[in-house]
C-alpha cells in the first residue's frame, strides 16, 4: 500500500484539531491538545508515548467511547464531531473492536456466550451468530475452548478471547490499549503476531502502548507527548526483528 | 439485548450468587406467602358470610320485628294494635311492589316424634306459603304447602333434610308418612333439598337443614295457640329496591300502629353496607401488610442490586464499551431484579397455597384458594422488583463506560 493510492480515498477516521480537556476546577488538565491524525484502512499503527501524554485519551476519542471538546471528527468522510451517545455506542457496536490490558471478559460467561456479546447490542441483523462466533475464535486459535469459563484461561488465552470478541462484528477498526501489559515476552510476542496476522487479512489495527519494543512491531508510530502528536515514523515489517 | 436473552441472563446472575440470592429471595417469598395467606382468610370469611347472606332469602329478604317504642311514645303505646296478621295482609294489599309477604311465627326446639325415633327440631316456622319463595327454600321431595293448605290449618308439614333423615330410615320415603309433632298428628307432604356450605368442618347451612315448615294456621291453631305472629317477612322486588321498600314499609306500619313505632324494619342491604365496610377494613388491614413486606423485599432486593452494581461496573464498562446504550444497561438491571422478585413470588404463592390446604381441616378460620391471591401476589412480586430495580439501574445505565472500565 503506498501514499498515493491512499489520498485518493477518504481516510477511515481523521483528527482535525482535536482537543480534550478536564476542567478541575482551578486547573485545567489538557489531556489532549489540538491533535490533526489521519488512520487508513488496513494500516497497523501504534501510539507510543510516556505514561500520561494522553494516549488513552487519544484512543477512547478514536474509539467513539468519548467525545472531544474541541476539533472535528471524520469517520469514511463523515463529520461525526457532533453525534450523541447512543450514535456514537452503535458505532462501537458495529465498526469498531476494543481490546484491553486486562481483558475484560465477563466471569460469569463461557468463552463462547463472551464473543457473542457484540451481537446482542448491535441494532443491525445479526445472522447465524454461533457459526461467526466459532469463526472468530478459530481465528485466534481458541475454538476448543468454547465451552470454558475465563477463569480457566492463560492470560494470552484469555487476550485471544477477547481478540475474537473483538472480530466478532467484523469491525472496520481494532483499538487495543496496553494489550500485551499484563502478558510475559513470549505471550506478548504471539500476540502481537496475531494482530500482524488480521492486519495482513486487511483489518486496520491501532495500538497504544508506551513500550518501544511493542511499537516496533507496527508499521506507522505516533509518538504523543503532552496531549500533542510530537513525531511519526514508519518501519518497513522487514525492519522488525 | 432482546428480553429472552435478560431474563436468561438474570437467572445467570441468581445462579452465579446463589446464597445471596437465596437471601433476597426468602424476602420476597414470605411477603408473598402472608399475602396470599391473608387474601385468602379474607375470601374465605367473605365467601362464606355472602353465601350464608345468600342462602336466608339474599338482600331482598326485608323482615319486620316488634320493638320497644322509643321512651316518648312508651305512655300510649297502648292505642297501637301490635304487629299482626292483619299488618301483612295490608302489606300485601299495598301499592307497594313487592315479591311476595308472609307473617311469621316460630318454634325452637320442637319434639317430633316418630315411633321409637325423635328428634328436637332447631326452628319449627309457621308461614304462608310465600315463605318458600322469601327463604329461597327448595324442595327435594314431594311439595309445598299451599293457600289451601293455609286456609284449612292443614296438619301438613314440610321437614328439612336433616329433619327428614332423623326420623326415617335411610332410602325409606317420607313423603306421605305422619310424624308426631308436640304430640300432634302431621303429614309430611315435602322435604327440602339438603343444604350445605362448608367451611372447614362446620357447615354454614346447617340451621337450613334443621328447619322444618307448617302453614302459619296449622302452626297458631294446632300448636302454639297464639293468634299474634313473630314478624312478618317481605321479598322487595329487586335488589335496587330494598332500601326504599324498607322505608315504605316503616311508614306504612307506623301509620298502621296509630303512630306508635313499635316495629323494627330490618333488611339486609343495612348488613351488606357491613359487610362491605368490614371487607374494606379488612383489605386496608391486608394491604398494610403488603405494603410492610413489600417495603421489606424491595429493601432486600435493592440492597443486593446495589452491591451487584458494584461488583459489576467493570461489566458494565464492557458491555458499553461493546455497544450497549444506557438503556440497555437499564432494562438489563431491571428485568435482573424482577427475575430475582418473581422467583421469589413464584415461591411465594405455592408456600402460601401449601399452607392453607394445610389449613383446610380447621374450623374456625378456613382461608380458601383465591385465584385474586395469587394475581395479587404475583402483581406484588413484579411492583418490587421494578421498584427496587430502578434506582439501582438508574445508576447503572449512567455510569461512564471509560470510568466503568478503568475502576478496579
Ligand atoms: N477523567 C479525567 N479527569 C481528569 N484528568 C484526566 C481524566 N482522564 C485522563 N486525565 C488526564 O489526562 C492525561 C492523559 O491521560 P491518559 O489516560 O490518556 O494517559 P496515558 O497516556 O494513557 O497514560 P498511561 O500510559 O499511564 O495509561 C493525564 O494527565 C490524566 O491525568
Ligand atoms: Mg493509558
Amino acid at each position: 500500500m503506498n501514499g498515493k493510492t491512499q489520498e485518493l480515498r477518504d481516510p477511515l477516521l481523521e483528527l482535525r484539531g482535536i482537543a480534550k480537556h478536564y476542567d478541575m476546577g482551578e486547573t485545567v488538565v489538557r489531556a489532549l491538545d489540538g491533535v490533526d491524525l489521519k488512520i487508513w484502512e488496513g494500516e497497523f499503527t501504534a501510539i507510543l508515548g510516556p505514561s500520561g501524554s494522553g494516549k488513552s485519551t487519544l484512543m477512547h476519542l478514536l474509539g467513539f467511547l468519548d467525545q472531544a471538546s474541541g476539533g472535528e471528527m471524520y469517520f469514511d468522510g463523515e463529520n461525526v464531531s457532533g453525534i450523541g451517545p447512543n450514535q456514537r455506542a452503535m458505532i462501537r457496536a458495529d465498526k469498531i473492536g476494543f481490546v484491553f490490558q486486562t481483558f475484560n471478559l465477563l466471569p460469569r460467561l463461557s468463552v463462547l456466550e463472551n464473543v457473542l456479546l457484540p451481537t446482542s447490542y448491535s441494532r443491525t441483523p445479526q445472522l447465524r451468530v454461533r457459526d461467526r462466533a466459532r469463526t472468530a475464535l478459530d481465528r485466534v486459535g481458541m475454538a476448543d475452548r468454547a465451552g470454558h469459563r475465563p477463569s480457566q484461561l492463560s492470560g494470552g488465552q484469555r487476550q485471544r478471547v477477547a481478540i475474537a470478541r473483538a472480530l466478532m462484528n467484523e469491525p472496520r477498526l481494532i483499538l487495543a490499549d496496553e494489550p500485551t501489559g499484563n502478558l510475559d515476552s513470549t505471550t506478548a510476542r504471539s500476540i502481537l503476531d496475531l494482530f500482524k496476522e488480521l492486519n495482513a487479512q486487511g483489518g486496520t489495527v491501532l495500538i497504544v502502548t508506551h513500550d518501544e519494543k511493542v511499537a516496533r512491531h507496527t508499521r506507522r508510530q505516533i509518538h504523543v507527548l503532552d496531549g500533542r502528536i510530537c513525531k511519526e515514523t514508519t518501519a518497513q515489517e522487514d525492519a522488525v526483528p | 439485548m432482546n428480553l429472552v436473552g435478560a431474563v436468561a441472563n438474570g437467572f445467570g446472575e441468581i445462579w452465579t450468587h446463589k446464597l445471596r440470592s437465596l437471601l433476597t429471595l426468602v424476602c420476597v417469598l414470605l411477603g408473598v406467602a402472608s399475602l396470599v395467606l391473608v387474601q385468602g382468610f379474607i375470601d374465605g370469611l367473605f365467601d362464606g358470610w355472602r353465601s350464608s347472606i345468600e342462602e336466608n332469602g339474599g338482600i331482598q329478604r326485608i323482615r319486620i320485628m316488634t320493638d320497644t317504642p322509643p321512651e316518648s311514645q312508651k305512655a300510649r303505646s297502648g292505642i297501637s294494635p301490635g304487629l299482626s296478621i292483619e299488618d301483612a295482609k295490608a302489606i300485601q294489599q299495598s301499592a307497594l311492589l313487592l315479591d311476595g309477604v308472609t307473617p311469621m311465627a316460630d318454634q325452637n326446639d320442637a319434639l317430633f316424634q316418630r315411633g321409637r325415633k325423635s328428634f328436637r327440631c332447631r326452628d319449627l316456622v309457621g308461614g304462608w306459603p310465600e315463605i318458600f319463595q322469601i327463604r329461597r327454600l327448595e324442595l327435594g321431595q314431594g311439595r309445598a304447602f299451599g293457600d289451601l293448605d293455609e286456609q284449612t290449618a292443614a296438619q301438613v308439614v314440610v321437614l328439612g333434610a336433616g329433619v327428614a333423615k332423623a326420623l326415617f330410615e335411610e332410602g325409606e320415603d317420607p313423603v306421605g308418612k305422619t310424624v308426631d309433632l308436640r304430640g300432634v298428628p302431621f303429614t309430611v307432604i315435602g322435604v327440602l333439598r339438603p343444604y350445605e356450605k362448608w367451611y372447614g368442618t362446620f357447615n354454614l347451612l346447617r340451621e337450613k337443614n334443621e328447619t322444618a315448615l307448617v302453614p302459619l294456621s296449622s302452626l297458631m291453631r294446632r300448636i302454639s295457640g297464639s293468634t299474634v305472629p313473630q314478624g312478618i317477612e317481605v321479598q322487595a322486588a329487586s335488589v335496587e329496591d330494598v332500601t326504599r321498600t324498607a322505608a315504605a314499609l316503616e311508614s306504612l306500619l307506623v301509620r298502621l300502629h296509630r303512630g306508635i313505632e313499635d316495629v323494627r324494619v330490618i333488611s339486609q342491604d343495612m348488613q351488606v353496607a357491613t359487610f362491605r365496610e368490614q371487607k374494606r377494613a379488612f383489605m386496608i388491614g391486608g394491604m398494610a401488610i403488603a405494603a410492610v413486606s413489600l417495603l421489606v423485599s424491595g429493601i432486600g432486593i435493592m440492597n443486593l442490586m446495589l452491591a451487584a452494581i458494584h461488583e459489576r461496573v467493570r461489566e458494565i464498562g464492557v458491555r458499553k464499551a461493546l455497544g450497549a446504550w444506557s438503556r440497555d444497561i437499564f432494562v438489563q438491571f431491571v428485568v435482573e431484579s424482577c427475575t430475582l422478585s418473581v422467583c421469589g413470588g413464584l415461591v411465594g404463592i405455592g408456600l402460601g397455597f401449601g399452607l392453607i390446604s394445610l389449613l383446610q381441616g380447621n374450623e374456625t378460620i378456613r382461608p380458601i384458594f383465591s385465584v385474586n391471591a395469587a394475581l395479587v401476589g404475583f402483581g406484588f412480586s413484579v411492583t418490587v422488583g421494578v421498584l427496587a430495580g430502578l434506582y439501582p439501574a438508574v445508576k447503572a445505565s449512567r455510569l461512564d463506560p471509560i470510568e466503568a472500565l478503568r475502576y478496579d
